[in-house]
């Protein structure tokens, strides 16, 4: 529990005097304004936010989001009031008003649940009660009030909702995060306890997941949120959530409230910056829930040799374990067995080989043995799969066994995926790469390096386009355009490179992607992928567009 | 002579490269819901085509056409020429919301001079509706929020006198939008400054109400109000902000000038002749406006207007016919002249089609 000062940004329609200005203005409010803590980019932010919120009828809307600052974070609930002032001709206007807290970096607090509740508890009655002409004055002296608030830390049993409502406001706030398309999400009733509950459940994202996060409640359009709760209107949330959006919720709600491991450490976590990354993350924790009653065998019953009576079994029973893993097992377990007997044959064919050269005559008695060592390999696969596929749980696991699931997966290893290290493959591209880098600058043939690179290291070029487009929408026309590429490009059947060089110099320019040129800053993206050709000519200059992705690609693999 | 799709929701006038389109029978053949480049299945050219847009393997089937950055559906009537869309700037208060609406009601029949509304573009009525609900549900009209022009957008397709048809579109900013508009960022708004861009004319409106202030101070050897100065102040902002943007694009931009709530002016008998019952031609609307801006000290703010902009046409309106007091009752309101600015921009258009 934590007692935080309630930072305010108020703005109206109404004048606090004649020698205001008219229109939609900020409210002043001395020591309690935002503007004397928060800094000038959060506060352009949220001022720009909070001029586009309208209320969708006779209700107050509600818009929650969070900001990034320096020192942390800022948990920010706004409050629009319609039909409470009136400007200076006489048309009935609005009251928004911003509470904000500071929250410390690495804290997951149900800040915006407690905003909610105080901004619930606000005298707004009384405030309607006044003169028309008194009530914004008579608003700002209530505030004087609310001076801090008794902020808690999320835990499970405050996130204690039905679990339908937690997996469609989650499903519902995933859906479009960050895109503020503004997408209408219906929800169950009651209606009443609406916004304080969708507060409570928000505290289920990761708070760095949250930062590109913003929903509202009872708000017309217009207003630069992803996502618009409501009771009566709006699709279900499987509508708006592909399914296989709705499967990770599902799953991530599962671990989230039936893991008896503490999982707060993910929601602290300042790396979980993406969907995706929740769900590296849940893809960690998540064989301890998905594979029911298992648990791991304490330490002193792994080693066999002091238990050979009982029966050796599989640890983990078949009719437990997900389709998805069970494939995978099975396909990695063949393909040892493959590997093995291929391995093993010409280990045996070479020493029947040298046999027959010392005994011409001898009859090969290599049967019994060669059944013997196949058995034995095989039942090392076994044993070597099982422990692959437990390895990242059990790397981190302390002897005490009170390791958090959080522990398990941290930070550092989340992304280790990414990370380049010895991995000969990334090794092999890296030369490829370095190669073709070095005879281009030798010949001036960009196009032609760009060219080789594509027929010999096509999976290279085509996991870089992949990345390179991860943060359009799924379904942005040059999205889909560069993902069919690199498929025709996975499949050695890319015929003319045309295409994605104009593509992929559109999404590298940092200019509008769409699928033009015409805008492109000939000199910015030279200098910034340090090219030396001297062409200008970005639209047909072939030579510069492939040394430019070249460069790019070497930026990816230094 | 070369005309674009607007997409209103985006303020971005396509051409035939950034243009999506669907065929509802390559559709049912191939199970495949995604626009195509329309290039690709429409064929290349430009706007407007001698026929219907079809599709390359089913020269019978119309295609469907899309805005490639939002996706939305666009009207292939939706064609605008080099004139772009008119700009509606006002300061708070100035009446732009209702100006706005009741043009839109006037013109669904034809006005003297034949011109009418023959079909909204988009979801411009619907939007229209949400924007004065107040004055059905309240009797009152609301103030305008200032949102990047991604709602209150409107266009129409309307008919001019040779029968020939053109688009036009207003985006109803608010006035604190106009007024702080030297000082507005792009990063926040950069749909108004789209829509900014492809202004070709603009309806100026200054709130005729302050106007009258003005001149009774004048008259009475008084103080101007704050509010009298403010809006005076933000009127010349206004015309001086839009002015540089017209000059950095060389180009010659129409204005009417429309003083609004001019029935609180037509009560005095200097200004009488903004009464629709009085007969005044267009002429005399325009001089009489220049004398009542003259009256109420905006000499300075006409001289920008006539710097920046021509033509010129200055007219006097009023939406309701009336003081805007609470309630408002739809069967009382008696526009007045509403459609004069924009018959008077319309006038020297040339007819696309």
């Amino acid at each position: 529990m934590a007692e935080v000062e309630i930072l305010h940004r108020l703005f109206s329609h109404a004048a606090r005097d004649e020698w205001a200005e008219s229109g939609w203005r900020n409210v002043p409010l001395d020591e309690r304004d935002a503007r004397r803590d928060v800094p000038a980019e959060v506060l352009h932010e949220l001022d720009g936010l909070m001029a586009k919120i309208v209320p969708a009828g006779d209700d107050t809307a509600w818009v929650v989001r969070r900001f990034a600052a320096a020192n942390g974070t800022y948990a920010c609930v706004i409050a629009c009031h319609p039909g409470l002032v009136a400007d200076r001709g006489g048309r009935i206007g609005l009251v928004s008003h911003a509470r904000l807290v500071h929250v410390p970096a690495g804290q997951a607090w149900l800040d915006a649940a407690a905003l909610v509740e105080i901004a619930e508890s606000f005298a707004i009655a009384d405030v309607r009660a006044m003169r028309p002409e008194l009530r914004l004055q008579g608003y700002v002296d209530l505030l004087s009030e609310e001076s801090t608030a008794s902020i808690r830390e999320v835990t499970l049993s405050e996130l204690d909702l039905p679990r339908a409502f937690l997996s469609d406001m989650l499903v519902g706030a995933l859906a479009r995060i960050s895109r503020r398309e503004q997408i209408r999400v219906a929800l169950p009733p009651p209606e009443q306890t609406l916004i304080a509950d969708l507060a409570r459940a928000w505290a289920a994202i990761p708070v760095a997941l949250q930062l590109t996060s913003a929903w509202a409640t009872g708000l017309a359009d217009g207003c630069p949120v992803d996502v618009v709760f409501a009771v009566s209107s709006g699709k279900p949330p499987r509508d708006v959530g592909s399914p296989a959006l709705v499967d990770f919720v599902s799953r991530y709600v599962s671990v989230l409230l039936d893991s008896p491991h503490d999982f707060s450490a993910v929601l602290r976590n300042p790396e979980i910056t993406s969907v995706s990354k929740l769900n590296d993350a849940l893809q960690r924790a998540e064989p301890l829930s998905r594979i029911g009653d298992f648990t791991p065998p304490p330490a002193e019953s792994v080693d066999m040799k002091k238990d050979r009576k009982k029966a050796p079994q599989s640890p983990i029973p078949h009719a437990e374990i997900d389709g998805d893993i069970h494939t995978e097992l099975d396909r990695q377990f063949r393909a040892m067995e493959t590997s093995l007997r291929t391995y093993i044959d010409q280990r045996f064919a070479a020493m029947e080989a040298r046999a027959t050269q010392r005994e011409p005559k001898a009859a090969p008695t290599w049967t019994w043995q060669r059944g013997l060592a196949l058995a034995g390999i095989i039942a090392m696969t076994v044993l070597v799969t099982w422990a692959l596929t437990r390895k990242p749980l059990r790397e981190p696991r302390r002897d005490d066994e009170t390791t958090t699931i959080a522990e398990t997966m941290p930070a550092e290893t989340i992304d280790d995926a990414e990370t380049p290290t010895t991995d000969p493959r990334m090794e092999a591209r890296k030369a490829a790469l370095d190669k073709v880098i070095a005879t281009a600058e030798n010949d001036r043939k960009w196009g032609e390096g760009l060219k080789t690179l594509i027929a010999e290291n096509g999976a290279m070029v085509s996991d870089a386009i992949a990345e390179a487009t991860k943060g359009l929408p799924e379904n942005h026309t040059v999205r889909v355009e560069l993902s069919a590429i690199a498929k025709l490009i996975d499949d050695g059947k890319l015929q003319s490179r045309d295409r994605v060089r104009d593509l992929l110099i559109d999404v590298l320019s940092g200019r509008r992607i769409d699928g033009r040129l015409d805008d492109v800053d000939v000199d910015e993206i030279k200098s910034r992928y340090g090219v030396k050709s001297e062409s200008k000519d970005i639209v047909k200059g072939f030579d510069l567009q492939s040394e430019i992705i070249l460069r790019w690609l070497k930026e990816k693999y230094p | 002579m070369t005309m674009w799709v607007l997409c209103k929701d985006c303020w971005l006038r396509h051409d035939a490269s950034t243009l999506l389109a669907t065929c509802k029978q390559c559709v049912a053949n191939t199970k495949i819901e995604r626009p195509e480049p329309l290039v690709t299945i429409g064929g290349a050219g430009p706007f407007p085509r001698p026929g219907p847009l079809v599709c390359k393997k089913h020269p019978t089937e119309p295609l469907d056409i899309y805005c490639r950055e939002c996706r939305g559906a666009l009207s292939p009537r939706s064609l605008i020429g080099s004139e772009g869309v008119v700009a509606l700037a006002g300061d708070t208060l100035s009446g732009k919301t209702s100006l706005l609406w009741v043009i839109s009601e006037r013109l669904r029949q034809a006005s003297a001079s034949g011109v009418y509304i023959r079909a909204a573009i988009g979801n411009s009525d619907q939007e229209m509706k949400r924007a004065v609900r107040g004055i059905f549900s309240r009797g009152q009209i609301a103030p305008t929020q200032p949102h990047d022009a991604d709602i209150r957008n409107y266009a129409w397709e309307i008919v001019l006198p040779s029968s020939a048809s053109t688009v036009i579109a207003f985006h109803d900013a608010a006035g604190e939008l106009w007024s702080g508009l030297a000082t507005l960022p792009r990063t926040s708004y950069e749909m108004f400054y789209r829509y900014l861009d492809l202004a070709g004319s603009m309806v100026f409106a200054i709130d005729g109400e302050r106007l009258m202030e003005s001149i009774e101070t004048a008259a009475n050897g008084g103080v101007s109000t704050p509010e009298a100065r403010e809006a005076q102040t933000h009127e010349l902002a206004i015309v001086d902000a839009i002015a540089r943007r017209v000059r950095a694009r060389s180009v010659r931009m129409p204005l009417a000038a429309v003083v609004t709530k001019a029935d609180r002016l037509w009560q005095r008998p200097a200004w009488s002749l903004f009464h629709p019952g009085n007969g005044a031609t267009s002429e005399e609307i325009h001089a009489a406006v220049r004398d009542l801006l003259l009256a109420a000290g905006r000499k300075t703010l006409m001289d920008a207007i006539d710097d920046a902009f021509s033509p010129v046409h200055y007219r006097a309106v009023s939406a309701f016919g009336h003081a805007a007091e609470p309630p408002l009752r739809i069967e009382a309101l008696r526009p007045a002249r509403v459609e004069e600015p924009l018959l008077a921009l319309l006038d020297g258009r040339v007819p696309p089609r």
